[in-house]
């Protein structure tokens, strides 16, 4: 079933949560909202849910063709799954599994058998056969995780919502869990929207990603397209690591980078039809895009940089660079470059942006430009993970 | 190899010290004490025994403590379970007014309780005046003297336990098509069950020992407001009473061993369970 959301916002006070959001999820689709804590991602998957209540002034929530912006949780056919798995504690797992069928009305309540034959159904599904008896607190994180997905999934409900399924599961059990739930999907085909902070998460199991920021949607699309032509600078950075670099862009679309000018390899502009005129813009280069050599290359554009430190431990070395301004730079070269070029921490060498993003390359005040000083940073991203 | 876990060394200073203490004050304030009353009761056989206990006015005090008492622990349980709701689920003006209102019944001395409530359910007393029948020197007016009493005992072991609950538990709840009525009987209330049992224990456990309040309200008219204390009490000024009070004695400590015994058993039972789920 299609769940479709038009002109969602949601106030908490003066902070919006959401900002007059609209996406719409294909039936049978995957889908994860993948964003920073604040962004609004689980306040959006809530309002699906029924959990939450939208400003409103909000539109319709469309599930297949009808509108259940008005019904509750418990009447849209919901199956939701929580971060700390919300499992009764004094039910065993079976009870667990079954609470949705037996608190059905009386006149369509299964029989007993049938419930039974229900729940063992799905403790084969998720290999819990055996623990039908236990207590929740006698289970480790991840197989709770996998009976709060039974219990939601008992009642057969038509979209399956998920807050941070794995954010409370340690990182081996949550990349096996992660497999795991993407081959279910794959025999069930429920429409499911799961809610992330982790973008190897969202990027390895989505069929389509929409990546969120202070309360609304920056891009939704396929994870490759996200990750490989990003919209907006938010979800460069956002999606892995990325040096960050502000300056102009020159009418030949020359990069001027303090007293740096040149061009690079390849140039990617989200709105090509600014490159017109003379501008301040962000460039951004991704660490594998950011060569390092011992000479400046001729006609490129080239700056000197100091190495501060060298990771080694990994598939590919990552160097942690200086340039002379004392901004951070982030590069990645493989194994055999780095042996050829024979350099070690301290050394001074010259970096090449080779394939550069461009963003908001739009004219702005002279006023403004002075304020602007170049600046290159390394985002880590990555750091959220470990939240 | 390691030792038995009781014969470990700490790592913590002072433990002989503190644990010589521990046992001398137990010792000196509760156990002597306690094995006296078995020593003089042992002074009587058996039959004596019983034959104490079958006195129709002993029967009668028995009867009535613990019906009583019982009375008022239910009632306490079930209005002490809507206000212990009340205070940690909604917010309001005059919260933590009403709040610091439930302790009242543990501060405040026996003795005033007792003569504010005699007065005020006497046959011309504020409450009183409106009821058709007696409260004051009756066992209605005992039981609401131990409902008074025992009030904070269910409410504050229920608060930490109603706080405890998830919101979460009741939105899966929900989010599984259950209503409100369902989610509290299969969700909620089963979550706080072993609080309310031991919130009720405790509740019932200090009604049967409560004396003071009781004496005014209830007047203390044998064979029909007369409490066990109240028995033990007057035993004592008979010719051997002492042998006599202390048989009555017993049988109250025995009731309330038992009652905390079954406390214990059912934290036990609700540690096991319900531990460390998340």
């Amino acid at each position: 079933m299609s769940i479709e959301v038009r002109n969602i916002t949601k106030s908490f006070g003066q902070f919006k949560a959401l900002d007059n959001v609209s996406i719409k999820i294909n039936a049978g689709e995957l889908v994860a909202l993948l964003g920073p804590s604040g962004s609004g991602k689980t306040t959006l998957l809530r309002i699906i849910a029924g959990l939450e209540v939208p400003d409103p002034t909000s539109g319709p929530i469309f599930f297949g063709g009808e509108d259940v912006a008005r019904r509750k949780v418990g009447q849209r056919g919901v199956g939701f799954v929580f971060q700390h798995y919300a499992l009764f504690r004094h039910m065993t797992v079976f009870d667990n599994i079954a609470f949705g069928l037996t608190v059905k009305p009386r006149k369509i309540r299964p029989t007993k058998e049938q419930i039974r034959a229900r729940v063992s159904e799905l403790l084969h599904m998720i290999q819990l056969d055996n623990l039908a008896d236990r207590y929740p607190n006698q289970l480790s994180g991840g197989q709770r995780q996998r009976v709060a997905l039974a219990r939601a999934l008992a009642v057969r409900p038509k979209v399956l919502l998920l807050d941070e399924p794995f954010g409370a599961l340690d990182a081996k059990v949550r990349v096996e869990l992660r497999g795991w739930l993407r081959r279910l999907h794959e025999e069930i085909h429920l429409t499911s929207v799961f809610v992330t902070h982790d973008q190897d998460e969202a990027l390895e199991l989505a069929d389509r990603v929409a990546v969120m920021n202070n309360g609304h949607i920056e891009q939704f699309d396929k994870p490759d397209y996200v990750f490989h032509h990003p919209s907006t600078p938010f979800v460069m950075n956002f999606l892995g690591q990325v040096n960050q670099f502000r300056g102009r862009l020159g009418r030949t679309g020359e990069i001027h980078i303090g007293q740096y000018a040149g061009v690079a390899e390849e140039m990617v502009a989200a709105n090509t039809s600014d490159w017109a005129s003379e501008a301040n813009a962000s460039f951004f280069v991704r660490p594998h895009d950011l060569a390092i050599t011992r000479q400046p290359r001729e006609g490129q554009l080239s700056f000197p940089g100091t190495i501060l430190r060298v990771h080694s431990a990994g598939v590919r070395i990552r160097v942690e660079l200086q340039s002379d301004e004392g901004e951070p730079m982030l590069a990645e070269v493989s194994h055999a470059r780095w042996e050829r070029l024979g350099l070690k921490a301290g050394d001074r060498c010259f970096v090449t942006p080779q394939s550069v993003r461009i963003f908001d390359a739009v004219d702005t005040p002279a006023a403004a430009r002075t304020t602007e000083t170049p600046k290159a940073g390394a985002s880590a991203s990555g750091e959220e993970k470990a939240s | 190899m390691a030792r038995p876990a009781l014969l470990q060394r700490s790592v913590l200073p002072g433990f002989g010290l503190t644990m010589g203490f521990t046992v001398l004050y137990l010792s000196l304030i509760v156990l002597i004490p306690l094995s006296g009353l078995f020593i003089v009761t042992s002074h009587l056989s058996l039959s004596d025994f019983l034959q104490i206990m079958s006195n129709d006015l002993v029967k009668k005090s028995f009867t009535l403590t613990f019906r009583a008492s019982f009375v008022a622990a239910v009632v306490n349980a079930f209005f002490g379970f809507i206000v212990a709701w009340v205070l940690v689920r909604y917010w309001f003006p005059g919260r933590r007014i009403i709040d610091a209102m439930v302790d009242l019944p543990f501060a405040m001395p026996t003795a005033v309780s007792g003569i504010a409530l005699a007065q005020i359910y006497s046959e011309h007393g504020w409450l009183g005046s409106h009821f058709s029948f007696p409260i004051r020197g009756t066992e209605i007016g005992v039981t609401i003297a131990l409902i008074f009493i025992g009030m904070p005992f269910v409410i504050r072991t229920l608060q930490p336990s109603l706080q405890e609950i998830d919101k979460e538990l009741e939105e899966v709840s929900a989010s599984l098509g259950a209503n409100r009525w369902q989610t509290f009987t299969k969700v909620i209330f089963p979550a706080v069950l072993p609080a309310f049992i031991t919130g009720f224990a405790m509740a019932f456990a200090r009604a049967i020992g409560e004396y003071g309040s009781v004496l005014f309200i209830g007047g203390m008219i044998p064979g029909k407001t007369e409490i066990m204390s109240s028995v033990i009490l007057s035993k004592l000024y008979e010719e051997n009473g002492h042998i006599a009070a202390s048989a009555v004695a017993i049988v109250m400590l025995a009731a309330s061993f038992g009652i905390l015994l079954a406390i214990n058993l059912v934290q036990l039972w609700a540690n096991r369970r319900f531990a460390n789920a998340q």
